[in-house]
């Protein structure tokens, strides 16, 4: 009774929302609360569409053009279509479990399985939630929330959820600078589907799973940053296979944005060398920063200001 | 509308996934156009024989495989005779050939140092193998949008091959 109340009494709050300014945060442990629907949605819809995305790819702005079908609870098929670097690239999620058939080596790739740590209770620590009124996407009305950062220096999302079916139908996200660095959006969406064969989930034989299983212990002494940005938690660590040789993933998340550092053995890392930047080209849509430090190479990956990435970079040589 | 757009428009028209006004105005012409009515005629004829043939699902890599395949026919279309020319004419083609073959080993001989291609190559491939963990990882958020995380890897993992020449 009195969840219930209180939900009401939240619900009466977004009713009013578009008589006051600012709109007041979204609920938490709401039933009303559009977040935790838009979460739990895929788990119980189907649906297939066109969905295209633009992102920065080596410093300039790429569009990419998919087909996407989702088998609920948690089967997901992505065939991308454009550009035509990643035509014929199709990347399969049962679970937590992924695959990626790449065109170019002709065969299906298995990737990480790790499980990720997914926590409401984190990205409402570290975010403030808003509802910023309706548009239309794909032909389908939606709610427009827009998730800032409580804590400078951070990413900021907006995402457009579908009213009658919670999806995420577009999202956006921001730089700590406030400029637009990707987004997403359905332009065709049809959901609950009838004719979606279920081949099209089937993942590939076992030995595409087996040819790139994760191995569990750390070659090495992991090293631990001294320092990280307030809100982010440390999620796990776990091992990457490299060819011959294996790099360690410590991973940090602040519930939607994420630092990940990777350590390997580096015969030519026995001098002790301050952080620098090299030519790395991996800069996706992230900062990233790289040096070698007393037998290990390190490389820093985060959507975060160099200084921020530059303190992680100095605590871990410290703690080495 | 002209017979050339209409004819390219029939597929569409067929399957029903044309814009009321577009489709309208296709229909006024195949009316007023027997050579474009009878084109239409046979597509539909032709669609009705092969949905009559039923049909398997396609295997799970049909779609790359053939995109595979069409990609290579197409290479092999356009260096096919420029290569008959070259073995046409060796007194041409083996002086050219062994004089860049020279200069390419002079370059490297004496430009860079040893190790430094193979060097270069191998960091990249671990910054590639790097990127897409952290973009997996990245895509397990909450919220997240996964396509975006992995188009943005194969696109930056297919321009780092163009650059290292793989």
């Amino acid at each position: 009774m009195m969840r219930l109340s209180a939900g009401l009494f939240t619900a009466f709050l977004l009713s009013g929302a578009a008589f006051a300014s600012p709109p007041p945060p979204l609920g938490e442990h709401s039933w009303c609360d559009p977040l935790a629907r838009s979460i739990a949605a895929a788990e119980v819809t189907s649906y297939k569409g066109v969905k295209i995305a633009q992102m920065v790819v080596n410093g300039k702005p790429t569009k990419v053009r998919a087909r996407v079908y989702h088998c609920r609870p948690n089967r997901t098929r992505t065939e991308y279509i454009f550009p035509p670097s990643v035509t014929g690239t199709v990347v399969l999620r049962i679970g937590t479990n992924q695959w990626r058939f790449s065109p170019a080596q002709r065969r299906w790739i298995a990737e990480s399985s790790d499980t990720a740590m997914e926590s409401l209770s984190l990205v409402r620590r570290n975010y403030r939630a808003r509802e910023k009124g309706e548009s239309i996407v794909a032909g389908r009305p939606a709610t427009i929330i827009a998730l800032t950062p409580k804590t400078p220096g951070n990413p900021s999302k907006t995402l457009w959820l579908d009213k009658r079916y919670d999806l995420v139908l577009q999202s956006e996200w921001r730089n700590p600078a406030g400029q637009v660095t990707s987004w997403s959006k359905f332009v065709e969406i049809e959901y609950n589907p009838r004719n979606m064969p279920d081949e099209l989930f089937e993942p590939p034989d076992s030995a595409a799973k087996r040819c790139e299983q994760r191995l569990n212990r750390p070659p090495f002494r992991v090293v631990i940053p001294g320092y990280v940005p307030e809100g982010y938690v440390l999620a796990g660590v776990s091992v990457l296979p490299l060819g011959h040789s294996r790099a360690v993933h410590v991973k940090y998340t602040n519930g939607l944005n994420t630092i990940s550092l990777f350590e390997r053995l580096d015969e030519r890392a026995s001098e002790r060398r301050p952080a620098n930047v090299p030519d790395f080209r991996a800069g996706v849509y992230s900062r990233a920063i790289s040096w070698r430090h007393d037998g290990l190479s390190f490389t820093l990956i985060g959507d975060l200001d160099t200084d921020e990435l530059r303190k992680i970079a100095q605590s871990t040589i410290a703690e080495r | 509308m002209k017979c050339g757009n209409v004819r390219k428009l029939l597929s569409d028209h067929l399957d029903d996934e044309l814009p009321a006004n577009v489709k309208v105005q296709v229909d006024e012409h195949l009316a007023a156009c027997p050579d474009c009515a009878n084109e239409h005629a046979r597509l539909a004829m032709l669609l009705e024989d092969l949905s009559r043939m039923g049909g398997a699902a396609a295997p799970w890599d049909f779609w790359p495989d053939v995109r595979k395949r069409v990609e290579v026919a197409a290479l092999r279309q356009r260096l096919w005779p420029r290569f008959v020319l070259i073995v046409r004419r060796p007194l041409v083609a083996i002086p050219a050939i062994a004089t860049a073959a020279a200069i390419a080993a002079l370059v490297t001989w004496t430009i860079l140092p040893p190790g430094t291609a193979r060097v270069a190559r191998t960091d990249r491939a671990y910054y590639a193998d790097y990127a897409r963990a952290y973009s997996h990882y990245r895509s397990q958020q909450l919220l997240a949008d996964p396509d975006v995380m992995a188009a943005a890897v194969e696109i930056a993992d297919s321009s780092m091959q163009e650059d290292v020449g793989e």
